[in-house]
């Protein structure tokens, strides 16, 4: 997920949720509690994403991929797959300029919905992607 | 989490305004119509004042409140249709105050708030916005804004402003926790005119990065603006969209650089809060904003007030807008959703924690707490996004981690633990269970997480020797280092790295008699465990204290954390099948999400297994199981067979608690198999023969009047048969007692009577079961009011107990929330099979009702199969009811009740040529829809010529029956076997049959349903029958 020990953590908390969803499509509630302790505030928004099944795994014949998150507005954010980053305005500055929060609850819904396989599969062309991608920053 | 402070630009006033300007902002305002909401002559009045005590120079907090105020919202314009409450003039308060830095504490839904307003923001150019249209609006908005005045005075200044206010405003009060959204409103008396342009570019462009730099500001001011703070954060309203849209104006200096247009003192001074308007663009207020902020007490007011009086437009108020919605109050998650179970989850957990934080708060720590809590001494702490992250070493209570191969461990305490302990590296800190410990592969020590309950020792009450003992281990251990260790010397991949704690109270001095054997037993096992705390792994779901054999300490036990689930022995008493309620709720909700989102989610289960719980106490419990768990084979074992017999059940979640009022139905099953406590005494004194009688289970003389609701859920929930799981004593009782395989002592089966017997119930309503004849079937008719909603059946049914001769049938209403097993309503589709209906209701006068826990079984003689529903009819019961002779339905009379059975016979009249035709049914399928070929028949469905095609015919006649004595006809539908019979003597031309051979007919004796009785256009009654199968000697002699 991210460097610093707390990342670690975090990437841990991950891979249970992936064992314990994949096996029991159940969430616990401590490690709910758990994630709630290393993500804060991020988490309740993220699982809303999750839950209204939010997060968009887009692929396209050339191998490229991203995930379209859909934001509490209704606005969609790009998130790239091999990187955490997220365009929103809250990963900019909370995440990025004063390292307070570990990501953003598009990113970590992104995390979520694949550690619980809850990815919305699209299939669309490559021109579609690279419109997607071009219109990057537009998304915001 | 994160932390907010405020804008540290430049906030005192270089100069005071004068009164005069700014009456003539007001007055400017005025004059641009821009929609004061009274007369500004009033507030300049007030103003007058205020400016001139401002002119004196005195110390802002003394200031009336009360001018301001109204002179505030007095002045508040309107914005075309614009939704922002937005202030529209720049106010120059003289009042200077340092700006202080504030800590949110309870930040969560700010912070979420601060996400979603930052996500809304347009980072646009100075230049570009100060172009646009609609610049005007300016807003700033943020929790931050709301708290102003450091002075002592402000809350009874908030509070006789709100009263004044209301008096003016019938709004609402007040403040928003969350996005306490109060641009004040700022008169620029310098220059009126200049006041939006040079603010917009800020607000639009810069305000951000400003906003998140840190001030220091002086202590005691920081006391009571937190104070101020935790009363505005306990005041929850509904965040208007307003705020989504607001974007704060911070940053002064940038103001300055901006076409050298100045900002107003004021406007700088409070920072975030100001929020400025106008559609004339003029030039800025000269007066540069300095250091610090000057905020007064009037200026939080203001805020308060605009909040308390902002305009929202009526037309975008209740649409959910922007990103802030995720804070709303009232925001519906996705329902069974996670955030819905995070969100209540949450709920919990700071209510305990602050239940938490109020018992240690005045209490120091008790060394006797060792044993319950872990006892570890921070090395070294780091802050990483808010959480502190410290490495610390264990001094006591080292067996709670489970983990003995290394002293040290990693604690994650979050920024209001921190806080609350003053955590340092020094510090000795208890932290007590809960906790959750998560160990990572590669990592040679765990990380604890979840330490919510904390408390820092002072050095002095630890034990000096083991302090020594800590200090010499800290030196020859490992060096403290929060660098990761990255040795694998212990990689733990193939089982759980997530356990958490659990805390068991034992409620036994609540209900001292439902004290068990259990205790007496585990009362060692406790002690080597270190008090009440065991771990719970996640994954597993396995606990490690063993089952009770109450559901109420059960309960109890999960006082806390309700996560660990119930584990409990319980015997069960009924298993039947329900579908479940939420089910259509469910499924609009998908729908509703379905038309937003393209995928379609997976259709919920429809249906759920219900099983009534007893424990050895007489509390029930309703039981509910997803039918995934079937696939088990603990649950499968236990509901196909289990009933009667006694199981291990643990990870039961507890739902709901129900009552009488609630569920009547459950608790008319309850009382069904509630006895009184004669059982369940004497196996207590069985269990407890050595013991006094004080721990024979509660005397039970009334029935129950509660019940929890309790669900099982896939992977977490488990059960197993009971025996393997009790405690040695108990086992070898049962042993001794070699009835394992047998009924438990606690299970009350089911009470079946035949017909006659169930009339001469003593009680007003009952349980009871029935072996019975079915004599016919049919949907429910509309006999109800209700029948729209609830459509069932109706079975008439017989059992050959009734030797009156007036009753040959009863009836039986299946409502619709009756589950019937499909075989089983294969089954009752052909008169004659005989049932076994469990459990059904019977009410004094009324008909016998199935409701939703009841079961219908068919009734055999051997066991067939192993399905859940099958049941050995005991022998003399199936040969009396194989053996009886069904006696004949009476004949038609003019009084012969509706939706009753039959016996016609009569003349033919007439017949109703519209209902009489026949069609070519297909011989193997039954298809009617075949298609000509020519001269043969196809049949689509199997995909063959028919060759011998099926003759299926419909006919309906008028019959005059004497036993009606003239008073009305009877116009029958008749079954294929009667049509047949007529018609014996017709040769069938092309044309079909010929119409008076069938007239004058005599109607041999028929069978029939009273469906409806209306009347012609002659006015003669007309009652309609359906032709039923007959049944002689138990077989049904047609086919429906």
């Amino acid at each position: 997920m991210a460097c610093g020990q707390l990342g670690t953590v975090a990437t841990q908390l991950l891979v249970e949720v992936k064992h314990l969803y994949s096996s029991n499509r159940y969430m616990s509630d401590d490690l709910l509690s758990a994630l709630q302790d290393v993500f804060g505030s991020s988490l309740l928004a993220s699982l809303d994403i999750v839950d209204r099944k939010g997060v968009t795994h887009v692929t396209s014949p050339s191998g490229r991929h991203l995930y379209l998150v859909v934001g509490s507005s209704g606005k969609l954010y790009t998130c790239l797959p091999s990187g955490l980053y997220c365009p929103c305005s809250f990963f900019t500055y909370a995440t990025l300029m004063r390292g307070e929060s570990l990501v953003c609850k598009h990113v970590l819904a992104v995390q979520l919905a694949q550690a619980m396989g809850a990815l919305q599969e699209l299939s669309v062309s490559d021109e579609e992607l690279i419109g997607l991608l071009m219109n990057k920053d537009t998304a915001q | 989490m994160y932390k907010k402070r405020k804008n540290p630009s430049s906030n005192k006033l270089k100069e005071f305004p004068s009164f005069d300007s700014f009456h003539e902002e007001t007055v400017t305002h005025d004059q641009h119509g821009q929609g004061f909401r009274s007369s500004a002559s009033t507030s300049t009045k007030r103003l007058h004042n205020e400016w001139s005590k401002a002119g004196e120079g005195f110390a802002g907090f003394s200031v009336d409140p009360e001018p301001h105020d109204r002179a505030h919202s007095r002045k508040r314009p309107r914005i075309g249709s614009q939704e922002q409450p937005g202030a529209c003039s720049q106010e120059r308060n003289p009042n200077t105050l340092e700006d202080i830095p504030i800590e949110w504490s309870e930040s969560e839904d700010e912070a979420e708030q601060e996400a979603d307003s930052l996500s809304d923001i347009i980072p646009l150019s100075p230049v570009q916005s100060t172009s646009q249209e609609g610049d005007n609006i300016i807003s700033s908005s943020d929790q931050s804004d709301a708290v102003l005045p450091a002075q002592p005075q402000i809350s009874q200044l908030e509070s006789s402003t709100i009263s004044h206010h209301s008096q003016s405003e019938p709004t609402p009060p007040i403040i928003d926790q969350s996005g306490s959204t109060s641009p004040s409103i700022i008169a620029s008396p310098s220059n009126p005119k200049s006041i939006g342009r040079h603010t917009i570019p800020r607000v639009l462009g810069h305000s951000r990065a400003k906003r998140f730099s840190h001030i220091r500001t002086p202590q005691s001011c920081a006391k009571v603006q937190s104070s101020v703070i935790q009363k505005l954060l306990l005041q929850k309203t509904e965040i208007t969209a307003e705020d989504a849209e607001i974007s704060d104006y911070e940053s002064a200096s940038s103001d300055e650089a901006d076409g050298g247009k100045a900002a107003s003192p004021l406007e700088a001074g409070t920072g975030s809060s100001v929020s400025i308007s106008t559609p004339d663009p003029s030039p800025a207020n000269p007066l540069s904003a300095t250091k610090g902020s000057p905020k007064t007490g009037s200026d939080w007011l203001k805020k308060v007030q605009w909040q308390v009086s902002s305009p929202k437009d009526g037309d975008n108020e209740e649409e959910p807008r922007g990103p802030l919605d995720s804070t709303r109050k009232g925001k519906k998650f996705v329902r069974g959703g996670l955030a819905e179970q995070l969100q209540r989850l949450q709920s919990r957990e700071r209510a305990s924690i602050t239940f938490w934080n109020h018992k240690v708060a005045n209490s120091t720590f008790d060394p006797s707490d060792q044993k319950t809590c872990l006892l570890v001494k921070v090395l070294s702490s780091c802050v990483e996004c808010s959480v502190h992250i410290t490495k610390c070493r264990t001094l006591s209570g080292h067996i709670l981690l489970d983990d003995p191969e290394s002293p040290y461990v990693s604690v994650l305490f979050n920024k209001q633990t921190a806080q609350q302990l003053g955590l340092q590296p020094g510090n000795t800190v208890a932290i007590y269970p809960p906790w959750q410990k998560l160990s990572i592969p590669g990592h040679d020590h765990p990380f604890l997480l979840c330490t919510y309950y904390c408390q820092t020792v002072a050095e002095s009450t630890t034990d000096s020797q083991e302090n020594l003992e800590v200090e010499q281990s800290e030196i020859r251990g490992p060096a403290p280092s929060l660098v990761t260790n990255l040795s694998p010397q212990k990689v733990q991949s193939k089982h759980s790295m997530l356990t958490s704690t659990r805390k068991s109270l034992r409620p036994s001095n609540l209900f001292p008699g439902t004290s068990t054997e259990e205790e007496a037993g585990t009362a060692t096992n406790e002690d080597s465990t270190a008090g009440n705390n065991r771990l719970y792994s996640l994954r597993t779901g396995q606990e490690r204290h063993p089952a009770v054999r109450s559901f109420l300490e059960a309960i109890e036990g999960l006082a806390g954390r309700a996560s660990a689930g119930l584990h409990v022995v319980a015997t069960v008493q009924r298993v039947w099948c329900q579908r479940h309620q939420a089910t259509l709720g469910q499924q609009a909700l998908l729908l509703r999400t379905a038309k937003s989102q393209t995928s379609v989610a997976e259709p919920t289960p429809e249906l759920r297994w219900h099983l009534l719980l007893e424990d050895g106490h007489g509390v029930f419990c309703e039981l509910q199981v997803p039918t995934v768990l079937l696939q088990e084979e603990g649950w499968a074992a236990c509901l196909h067979g289990g009933e009667g017999k006694e199981w291990v059940f643990s990870g039961l979640r507890v739902t709901q608690r129900a009552n009488r009022s609630r569920m009547p139905t459950l608790f008319s099953l309850i009382d069904s198999v509630w006895s009184d406590s004669t059982a369940r005494e004497s196996w207590a004194s069985q269990q407890d023969s050595e013991q006094s009688e004080a721990s024979v289970g509660i005397p039970t003389c009334l029935p129950p009047s509660f019940c929890y609701l309790v669900s099982a859920r896939p992977g977490e929930s488990r059960v197993e048969p009971s025996g393997d799981n009790l405690s040695g004593s108990l086992r070898e009782e049962r042993e001794k007692s070699k009835d394992s395989s047998s009924v438990s002592a606690v299970y009350k089966s089911t009470q079946v009577v035949t017909l006659a017997a169930s009339e001469e119930t003593a009680a007003d309503s009952a349980r009871i079961s029935l072996y019975v004849k079915l004599r016919f079937w049919r949907s429910q008719p509309s006999e109800d009011t209700n029948a729209t909603i609830e459509t069932g059946h109706v079975l008439f049914v017989w059992d050959g107990s009734t030797t009156d001769s007036s009753q040959q049938y009863s009836k039986v209403n299946v409502r619709q929330s009756c589950v019937i097993p499909e075989q089983v309503l294969n089954l009752i589709k052909q008169p004659g099979v005989n049932l076994f209906l469990k459990d059904i209701l019977w009410e004094r006068g009324r008909v016998l009702t199935a409701d939703v826990c009841s079961v219908l079984h068919q009734a055999c003689p051997e066991v067939v199969g192993t399905e859940w529903w099958q049941q050995v009819t005991p022998p003399h019961v199936w040969n009396s009811l194989s053996a009886a002779a069904t006696p004949g339905l009476q004949v038609i009379t003019s009084t012969t009740n509706l939706h009753s059975l039959v016996h016609v016979q009569g003349q033919i009249l007439s017949v109703d040529e519209d209902t009489a035709f026949s069609w070519p049914e297909c011989d193997t399928c039954g298809n009617n829809k075949l298609i000509e070929q020519g001269s043969s028949l196809q049949c689509p469905t199997c995909d063959k010529t028919v060759t011998e095609p099926l003759t299926r015919m419909s006919l309906e006649v008028y019959v005059d029956c004497p036993s009606l004595k003239k008073s009305g006809i009877v116009k029958i539908k008749l079954l294929q076997d009667s049509i047949q019979q007529l018609l014996s003597n017709q040769q069938a031309d092309d044309e079909g049959y010929e119409l008076q051979a069938v007239l004058g007919q005599e109607l041999r004796s028929v069978d029939g349903f009273l469906s409806s009785i209306s009347r012609d256009p002659t006015g003669e009654r007309v009652l309609m029958v359906e032709e039923i199968p007959q049944l002689q000697d138990g077989k049904a002699t047609s086919e429906s």
